[in-house]
């Protein structure tokens, strides 16, 4: 549909050609339409972002390009992918193997794509082509003294330079495209501006196409000379990267955009981020289900492509209307905080815990690591506090010794609750029991009760409603459910009898924005409607911010600074703070580098 | 568990289906064998060292029996010994290495060391023993066996149950207040089930061999008696002459073994997919 639009390359310029792609692949025993007629072009020198959520199909779509598409999955693929003049749909292995030698890749994990018994040398030097030596390429890429480097096996790097180094592998080919999946999500903050910086460069100077698929509109508008957006398996929206994230005229884009949570959010209400739902098979736009600007003709018809305001064009029905710019305008109120009895609920005095770490050499002092060392922290009855800190911080290890799953080797602990406090783990997936049943692992708090059978599915099936799911859900196990559910179905087991106190151990970190940010609006409700004191652990100020009266920070096993949570976040006095602060993704700023 | 496993979610795919029907084929060839041998297996019934005819299937041995029907009857004779060690073994074993890892501490390092005890004690030695203090016979050597075999499933259980208790999924069910017997029968022993079911299924052939063993050693059934592992091992000087005497019983071994592995495996795939 949106090749009759102009604002892409013309055939004859693009290096890489998508036209009305469909991929359905086998899921669970049915198939799945994962890619519905997907147009995309790609021409010399041009950086594209491919952008969408998990399960939008993004991941697919890169691998449909490299002809790499899993047999196990079955997949049926119609359309067109053209790399040059090659056809790579329906083409043999034997002769995707030259197209192949075109097309750099770069991937999310950058030290499981490397051999770990092979120097970087010899793995660059079985690459190179053009005779220029593996020590210049490494130069390219930024990795400094190249000459030691090449001698070096990948567990010697860190990431971000076994990134460098897959990135050096995938120029060094000479190749006329590269897919790039998520290559930088694994890394911290800052190497990730590096990395993005050097990709940018490296494809203007050598004259590349480049794919860059991501789940992070900054990203995406830091690197990118258009954007792409993916939802459900279907574009919705295309244009220059910067009037795209400035006026995006998809209302999914602009759901998307306002789901970012900031240093700015207005923590006097929810995020504006789009109600959870799933989009079902339906004749018309996919988005429609969750959409506000939802009419009749939006679920009747599949929206043709449209020429944009930005200069691109959007799928969209309403999306030449200003009507977008109003499809998210700001959160829904917080509910009315539930009163709770004053006075404090947990006291923890002068705790200290060490770890014996592994003996060094045999007649060596035992090396002990010092988790926590006289950390005082107390919360008040329906209080929200956060506890932010970088990794090996000791918060994690603290809200451990709260929940009781850990005896500290020294200080005291006072609980005024009667029950014990609930845990929602960073793992959602994995804090289920996977041979049972969600609904029997939400139950067993209702069986220590001694609520009979019939009463517990009742409960379940509340909570569950509760935490925004379906009632049915409580037949099924982990496995089925994805990530976002998971993490709903772990709320819903802690809160079927209310805690006194929640905790969270780092419960949105590995979630993309707009999901992340519809858990943050959850358990910000739930803490409200049900008087729950809120223990938040997290490295990231944002959601401590957005979700806490206080916030505390921890550095080497010791609270470094505490306070209301705006002043942290306005005036940190402490370095680590204000380390903290400076590492936070405000990575729209990348852009205007 | 592991029933209801084979019942509800085995049944359904045919390819796990297989194997299963195999060991059920196996088992009523065990029960119901001898029922269709066409001989005494114990009687010489015609010259020795036939060749295998439509009257003897298989031909004749050394001594001049049938052998169809000495292989009939020696599958009932290997089979329900073997599935006794494994039942018997795993069972024990399992229950050991849950205490230990239940227990911890002082109970869990002592119960470790015994077990450790037992595998290094020549297994030999032991089942000599324990055959010359009960006098020769087959479930004598069942026992005897059993003896020294359990301490590899306590390993397996412990290790495994060990390992899952620190997930986060059964911190999840602590501070959910589910009570111990709870907590250990559906949280913490499901975990270690597809080990455990594997590690049985691969030890049928181990367990075949080693009666075998004992039987040539004469601490298994008594001489005559059809025992296919004892059957190939006596009749292996006449491997180069007539070679089915010892390679059929052998085969039919190698079968309940594959079946076995086979099912085991199976079995393994399921659990780890619910």
């Amino acid at each position: 549909m949106s090749s009759r639009i102009e604002s892409q390359p013309s055939e004859e310029q693009a290096i890489l050609s998508i036209r009305d792609l469909s991929v359905t692949l086998q899921r669970r025993g049915t198939p799945t339409r994962v890619l519905d007629r997907v147009n995309l072009r790609a021409r010399t020198g041009e950086i594209v972002a491919l952008l969408g959520e998990s399960g939008s199909g993004k991941s697919t779509l890169g691998l449909a390009i490299l002809g790499l598409l899993a047999a196990e999955s079955r997949p049926q693929v119609t359309g067109s992918i053209l790399i040059g003049r090659q056809e790579i749909v329906g083409a043999t292995t034997a002769a995707l193997r030259p197209i192949r030698r075109r097309v750099g890749t770069v991937f999310q994990d950058p030290i499981g794509s490397l051999n770990p018994t092979m120097r970087i040398g010899r793995q660059l030097e079985e690459i190179i082509e053009d005779g220029k030596s593996p020590a210049w390429w490494l130069a390219q890429v930024g990795i400094p003294d190249p000459d030691t480097r090449l001698r070096s096996f990948p567990h010697q790097l860190s990431g971000g330079q076994c990134q460098r180094v897959m990135i050096a592998m995938a120029m060094a080919r000479q190749p006329a495209l590269i897919i790039a999946d998520e290559p930088t999500t694994a890394l911290d903050v800052v190497v990730q501006a590096q990395i993005l910086a050097l990709l940018r460069r490296l494809a203007r100077e050598n004259g590349v196409a480049m794919v860059f698929v991501t789940h992070d509109l900054a990203v995406a508008a830091a690197l990118a000379d258009r954007v792409a957006i993916l939802h459900a398996g279907r574009l919705v929206e295309e244009g220059p990267a910067a009037q795209l994230v400035a006026h995006p005229a998809h209302p999914y884009s602009a759901t998307l955009l306002a789901a970012r949570f900031g240093l700015a959010a207005d923590c006097g209400r929810q995020l504006p981020a789009a109600a959870p739902g799933e989009g079902g098979e339906s004749t018309g736009c996919r988005w429609a289900p969750r959409c506000t600007l939802t009419q009749d003709r939006c679920r009747e018809r599949v929206p043709a492509a449209a020429r944009a305001a930005h200069g691109g064009w959007v799928a969209c029905h309403r999306g030449d209307e200003m009507a977008v710019a109003t499809a998210v305008t700001i959160g829904a109120p917080w509910p009315e905080q539930r009163p709770v009895v004053p006075g404090h609920l947990l006291e923890l005095v002068g705790i200290s815990k060490t770890f014996g770490l592994p003996h060094r050499a045999a007649f060596a002092e035992r090396q002990v690591f010092h988790a926590l060392d006289g950390v005082a922290l107390r919360i008040a009855r329906g209080e929200a506090v956060a506890i932010v800190g970088g990794s090996g911080s000791g918060k994690s290890t603290l809200l451990r010794i709260a929940a009781g799953l850990l005896a500290p080797d020294k200080g005291d602990i006072a609980y005024a609750g009667k029950d014990r406090p609930q845990i929602v783990f960073q793992d959602a997936a994995g804090s289920f029991t996977p041979w049972l049943t969600i609904g029997e692992q939400i139950g067993e708090r209702l069986r220590a009760a001694g609520l009979a059978r019939a009463q517990r599915s009742d409960c379940v099936a509340r909570a569950l409603e509760r935490v925004g799911l379906e009632p049915r859900y409580a037949t099924a196990k982990a496995a089925n459910l994805s990530g976002g559910q998971c993490q709903r179905a772990a709320l819903a087991r802690a809160i079927v009898v209310p805690p006194n106190l929640l905790l969270c151990d780092e419960a949105v970190s590995a979630m993309d924005m707009s999901l992340a940010a519809t858990i943050l609006n959850l358990i910000g409700v739930l803490r409200r409607e049900l008087g729950m004191a809120l223990l938040f652990v997290t490295h990231d100020l944002a959601a401590a911010r957005f979700l806490a009266d206080r916030i505390v920070v921890m550095e080497r096993g010791r609270i470094v600074e505490t306070g209301p949570a705006e002043d942290i976040v306005r005036n940190p006095t402490h370095p680590a703070t204000q380390f903290l602060l400076e590492a936070m993704p405000n990575r729209l700023a990348v852009a205007a580098e | 568990m592991i029933l209801r496993v084979l019942l509800r979610t085995e049944l359904r795919t045919k390819s796990g289906a297989l194997p299963l029907i195999g060991l059920l084929f196996i088992t009523l060839l065990a029960v119901a064998g001898p029922i269709f041998a066409p001989a005494n297996p114990l009687l010489r019934v015609d010259t020795p060292y036939l060749d295998p005819s439509f009257q003897h299937w298989l031909g004749t041995d050394e001594v001049g029996r049938d052998l169809l029907s000495r292989i009939l009857y020696g599958i009932r004779l290997t089979w329900f010994p073997v599935l006794a060690v494994i039942a018997l073994t795993s069972a024990i074993g399992t229950l050991v290495g849950a205490v230990a890892a239940a227990a911890g501490g002082l109970v869990e390092l002592l119960l470790n060391r015994f077990c450790e005890l037992m595998m290094v004690i020549p297994a030999t030695l032991i089942a000599l023993a324990a055959v010359a203090s009960l006098g020769p016979g087959t479930w004598h050597l069942v026992a005897a066996i059993s003896v020294f075999w359990w301490p590899w499933y306590a390993r397996i259980a412990h290790t495994e149950i060990r390992r899952v208790a620190t997930r986060a999924h059964v911190e999840a069910a602590r501070l959910a207040g589910v009570g111990r017997p709870r907590l250990f029968l559906r949280y913490l022993l499901p975990a270690a089930l597809p080990s455990l079911v594997v590690a049985a299924s691969l030890d049928v052939a181990n367990v075949i061999l080693v009666l075998a063993m004992f039987s040539f050693l004469g601490l298994g059934a008594p001489a005559p008696a059809p025992e296919l592992g004892a059957m190939t091992a006596q009749s292996l000087v006449s491997l180069t002459t007539h070679g089915w005497i010892p390679l059929s019983p052998a085969i039919v071994i190698f079968i309940l073994a594959f079946t076995a592995n086979l099912a085991g495996d199976g079995i393994r795939q399921r659990m780890e997919s619910t």
